[in-house]
């Protein structure tokens, strides 16, 4: 296509200005950046709380940048579909990616084969974390984590737990607790967080892992009792409810991560100028509310390298874990 | 009962004169966080118990915690329901009376009659102990004894609750004992426990002045913000069973807890870190790690614990003659040196009163000594609007009432422009700590008989 | 040679005082670690034995808990008696948490900076 070409033929020529030594750091059309929409491709349908995320950074990043940025859906693959496709396009800051901990760590070990690398991406910034939580019917008459592991002992392979689906976060935090403890429990696999969320409320499970946007309210309105978290810290509208890591389980899961990350070759100067736009974000007290509201937590490493550094964490701690429980999607 | 879950457990109070409406919230969340949890009020200062003596002298029904009915009536019901089990030691004086007005309030409430337990053995002139105490402090100028308490521990706490008890009364304990008393029942431990008792003893240090640890007493409305604090919430304390105190409130409340608040609360009324004195246990708090857990959610942790004292403290309360104190006010050019001259005055009519204490309050008044050495130090100024205060102390009260009268007779005979006149003669009571061998002291617990 | 600038320890660190018949305790704890040498080599026995002077302590102790950047003064027989002896109108001494906060510290330029009021 025309612009394609125009924007390919550009950056070529950059490529050649910068080598003649005759372009300073800003180069052309740099510093004009963003002179028309920047789109952000998310890997997961709207109306989650990663989509939440998503638009709440495009709508604070369009404020900052004087400029409009979209926000356009591609759900598909635990988020391959989206990486795949922004991983193809030029790589001048007008296509971004939410990278995520599954698309980019993850997915490697669960699928053959996946149209795309981590290394096919620079990192922008880490744009927040969220938590799980552990939550029970409250037929069960679990109100903290010990009465499930009473439970598991005396009757083995007899708890069942939902999860968002064979291999997800939501299997992992707990396979790791049940590990931990030595416990017996039985898996039950659904197509998504919402399907689990309703089998254990309608009590087809006894337990399941979901991320706190759903599980708190879920919690507050007693249609489940929450037992534990997955995350960096207890949650505020949780206060009794203790983290996995206080109970001295180590690696679980958590919620993952979120980040932002762009076709790999893109202008360093973009890299930085929106990984700016990120802290800036954080450092907003309107934002910071409106993404507390999300239960998004704002994660210690904020420079360009951390999105690769977490994809590496990521990918060795749980790859393994993912390989021994077999998973492979199609 | 060894139990691996945490124990939980809230404070509704810190002192007697607390705000009221603090349980309501408490009860709500230890619900919504699973069973067995347990909540105490603690309402009993140095000379609480010695006003409370005096009050019980005059009506033998009285003497317990005069807000006792307003502390509990929000949620007796729920508690009794739910078996969520309270501890406080509004018994004050008298813990019977006080176990009595919970039955009745029960009664009141239509709910089931809880079953009470009143903890005894910390009045020694009930027990006819005082002689066995180390000094009874008697100078020159004191009066007779009003009241002498021993500290009890927790032993008597956890018998009761071990024994069913939904509500257990008490008179004077040591304060922590509110939450070793239900630590020893919950984790089944024994005296040679002592991290868990000095872990269960701080925290009950932490909630033992109720608001002090989640946000109170710590705002100073320029950098030290804590919102909403006319609805601070009380603090709640998981107790895990590895020494780990996780203290947190009610969600939805006000307040503010953090590794500020908790430090400062942590090192409330202690001394030596390394040696927190109670009847259960030595805590050493010197290499505690305080880390924020979340919003509002602090953990402590590295509690040791060193053998209890052979002694008990024992507090003895003597009636000591009397507190005279007047105060007038001055305001607009001059106020300074009208109230200057006013204490000048006031000093040569009094001679019998000395040492006088003279407070300028807005200009010098609480940072001073009773000496008046400070205010002495500091040039006359042309502060615009202040107080005198003037206070003294005497044996007799006729004599301490001299210093009202001079105060008040300042209206025609003091200084131009003076208002806004108050005197005071209160009844002074003496305190003198002192020991006592630990086992002179039998710490029992018996249950109340419903009446049918 | 970096200069000195003097800040009031309120500013830098926060704390509350206790009582117990005759005897105070004052916490000093540092909002941030990095005036915690400072507070230990400036807030001394010394020091608060000197802003106390008016009161004729008898003695001053203190206690710190480096993890924590607090520290913990214990000061003897200054409160004129104590709650039922003294005539103060706070006889407890609650608001003597305030008289020590009220001491200056000196603070390297830089980092007193990040301390000193803005008007």
């Amino acid at each position: 296509m025309t612009a394609d070409f125009t924007l390919l033929r550009r950056r070529a020529l950059l490529v050649a200005a910068a080598g003649a030594g005759l372009v300073p750091a800003l180069a052309l059309g740099q510093a004009q950046y963003p002179s028309r929409t920047v789109t952000l491709v998310m890997p997961l349908a709207a109306g989650g709380a990663a989509d939440a995320l998503g638009r709440l950074w495009a709508d604070f990043a369009s404020k900052q940048l004087g400029s409009p940025v979209v926000v356009e859906n591609r759900p598909g693959a635990n988020g391959s579909l989206a990486a795949s496709y922004v991983a193809k396009q030029p790589a001048d800051g007008y296509t971004l990616l939410m990278s995520t901990a599954s698309n980019m760590a993850l997915n490697q070990f669960a699928y053959k084969s996946l149209g795309y690398k981590p290394s096919d991406f620079d990192g922008i910034a880490l744009l927040a974390t969220t938590s799980q939580v552990l939550v029970a019917n409250p037929g069960t008459g679990f109100k903290t984590i010990d009465d499930v592991i009473k439970a598991a002992k005396a009757k083995p392979g007899e708890i069942a737990y939902g999860s968002a689906g064979k291999g997800n976060s939501t299997h992992i935090n707990v396979e790791v607790v049940a590990r931990h403890h030595g416990l017996k429990l039985n898996h039950i696999p659904y197509k998504g967080a919402a399907p689990a969320m309703v089998g254990v409320i309608g009590g087809e499970t006894q337990l399941v892992t979901d991320a706190a946007t759903s599980a708190v309210p879920q919690s507050k309105a007693g249609k489940v009792v929450p037992l534990l978290v997955f995350g960096p810290s207890r949650i505020p509208a949780l206060p009794g409810v203790p983290t996995a890591d206080e109970l001295g389980i180590k690696n679980t899961y958590g919620g993952g991560w979120y980040g932002l990350s762009a076709p790999a070759g893109t202008p360093k100067a973009i890299l930085d100028k929106l990984n700016a736009v990120t802290q800036a974000m954080w450092a907003d007290p309107a934002s910071k509310a409106k993404l507390a509201a999300i239960y998004m937590e704002q994660l210690p490493d904020k420079g360009t390298g951390a999105v690769a550094a977490y994809t590496e964490q990521y990918a060795k701690r749980w790859g393994p874990i993912l390989q021994e429980l077999g998973v492979q999607a199609q | 009962m060894n139990e691996t879950g945490p124990l939980r457990i809230a404070c509704a109070a810190g002192f007697s004169g607390d705000r009221t409406d603090a349980a309501e919230p408490l009860v709500r969340e230890l619900r919504a966080r699973g069973d067995g949890g347990f909540l105490v009020f603690e309402t009993l200062a140095e000379r609480t118990l010695a006003l409370a003596q005096l009050a019980r002298r005059i009506d033998p029904g009285a003497g317990f915690e005069p807000l006792l009915r307003d502390m509990l009536r929000p949620v007796l019901k729920e508690c009794v329901e739910s078996g969520i089990r309270i501890i406080g030691n509004f018994g004050a004086a008298n813990p019977r009376a006080a176990g009595q007005a919970v039955v009745a309030l029960a009664r009141e409430l239509g709910v089931r009659v809880p079953r009470v337990a009143i903890v005894s053995g910390d009045d020694l002139l009930q027990s006819n102990l005082l002689h066995k105490v180390s000094s009874t402090g008697g100078e020159q100028d004191q009066g007779e004894v009003v009241s002498a308490n021993a500290y009890i521990g927790a032993r008597a706490i956890a018998g009761a609750l071990r024994e069913g008890a939904d509500v257990v009364v008490c008179g004077r304990i040591a304060d922590p004992s509110l939450v070793v008393g239900p630590a020893i029942a919950h984790f089944g431990l024994s005296e040679d426990d002592l991290d868990m008792l000095a872990a269960a003893t701080m925290t009950g240090h932490l909630l033992e002045c109720g608001a002090q640890v989640t946000g109170g007493y710590f705002a100073d409305g320029v950098d030290k913000h804590v919102p909403d604090l006319d609805r601070v919430g009380y603090p709640i304390a998981e107790l895990w069973p590895d020494g780990r105190c996780v203290i947190s409130k009610p969600p939805d409340t006000g307040g503010r807890i953090d590794r500020h608040t908790v430090i400062e609360q942590l090192l409330y009324e202690v001394h030596d870190p390394a040696a927190y004195v109670t009847p259960d246990v030595v805590a050493d708090l010197s290499r505690v790690s305080v880390k924020e857990l979340g919003a509002n959610v602090v953990e402590v942790a590295g509690f040791r614990g060193q053998q209890r004292p052979a002694t008990l403290k024992v507090n003895i309360c003597r009636a000591r003659g009397w507190l005279a104190e007047g105060e007038i006010s001055y305001a607009g050019p001059t106020a300074e040196s009208r109230a200057r001259l006013a204490a000048d005055i006031l000093r040569k009519r009094l001679p019998g009163l000395a040492p006088l204490r003279v407070d300028l309050i807005g200009v010098a008044s609480v940072f001073g000594d009773d000496g008046n050495d400070y205010l002495a130090r500091l040039a006359p100024g042309d502060a615009r609007d202040l107080r005198l205060r003037v206070a003294a102390f005497h044996r007799e009260r006729s004599q301490a009432t001299l210093l009202a009268r001079e105060v008040t007779a300042l209206y025609t005979c003091g200084p131009a422009g003076g208002g806004g006149i108050r005197t005071a003669v209160t009844q002074r009571l003496s305190t003198h700590a002192c020991f006592i061998p630990r086992e002179e002291v039998a710490e029992l617990f018996s249950f109340l008989e419903a009446k049918p | 040679m970096t200069r000195l600038v003097n800040v009031p320890l309120y500013r830098v660190a926060h704390g509350r005082t206790g009582d117990k018949g005759n005897r105070s305790n004052i916490s000093v704890i540092a909002w941030n670690p990095e005036v915690w040498s400072a507070l230990q080599e400036q807030v001394t026995v010394e020091a608060v034995a000197r802003q106390f002077a008016h009161r004729r302590p008898a003695k001053v102790t203190r206690y710190l808990l480096p993890q924590l950047c607090a520290m913990n003064f214990v000061i003897d027989e200054v409160l004129d008696g104590g709650v039922n002896d003294a005539l103060n109108l706070d006889s407890h001494g609650k608001t003597l948490s305030y008289h020590l906060l009220d001491m200056n510290i000196a603070l390297p330029e830089e980092l007193a900076k990040r301390y000193a009021r803005e008007n």
